[in-house]
């Protein structure tokens, strides 16, 4: 059955990754290239990161973006139905 | 960061020709047309309006010489950068109705500003629609600010 009340944010680990690494939002946010604002929004899972800084996060953490983003809630799903 | 640099300059000079044509065309309409207006309440008018083009060049250069301050270190550059292509921002910007709503207002209120020195009631009224779809711009950018 399809979902159409469909969550539109992905969960993630940024928040754990980035206090392991003892790094502010700011500066995590100048290493992607975005502002803090934005990884505010995407750490409370308020903003979806596009693709581009969803795999810019992932590699500056050294990791896929399957390792800082959980898309464990849409695996096994059938779209075509 | 040679890309950042050209796409930041561009957006400079963007912002100097924009003041120096405002200077012009208001100049030329306060020196050319404010003679000819003999009506005290639309010589009221038109000072109000000249006030507001004054108070709008001002800010221009102060946006301006936040561009320019932008150029004096890298940091800077890029923080500026990366709040200026931020997709978030891009995203509050769209949903808010960037760039339609935003030209749309700016054309009507520009052009009521110069239908002053022409017509009263015609100026009063495009200004009043102009500034009503900026403010609506500007609210929707808060509300879904607070929400994305």
């Amino acid at each position: 059955m399809h979902n159409h009340k469909r969550r539109i944010t992905i969960k993630n680990n940024i928040r754990d990754l980035r206090r392991q690494q003892k790094l502010s939002q700011e500066e995590l946010a100048l290493a992607v290239g975005t502002t803090r604002q934005t990884i505010t929004s995407i750490e409370v899972e308020k903003y979806t990161a596009s693709l581009s800084l969803a795999y810019r996060i992932a590699h500056f953490f050294g990791l896929t973006i399957e390792d800082v983003f959980d898309f464990s809630e849409y695996k096994g799903e059938n779209y075509a139905k | 960061m040679q890309n950042k640099t050209e796409q930041l300059q561009r957006y400079k000079h963007w912002a100097e020709v924009f003041i120096v044509l405002q200077v012009v065309i208001f100049s030329l309409l306060h020196a050319l047309m404010l003679p000819r207006i003999k009506d005290t309440a639309t010589l009221d008018l038109v000072a109000f309006i000249e006030g507001v083009v004054a108070g709008v060049t001002l800010l221009l250069v102060i946006l301006l010489l936040r561009y320019r301050s932008a150029f004096k270190d890298e940091l800077a550059l890029t923080k500026f950068h990366n709040y200026l292509f931020d997709e978030r921002r891009a995203l509050i910007r769209q949903k808010a109705g960037f760039p339609i709503l935003v030209i749309v207002g700016v054309v009507v209120t520009v052009v009521g500003a110069v239908a002053a020195y022409l017509d009263r009631t015609v100026s009063l009224t495009l200004i009043a629609a102009g500034l009503f779809v900026l403010l609506f711009h500007l609210i929707a950018k808060a509300w879904f600010a607070s929400k994305i």
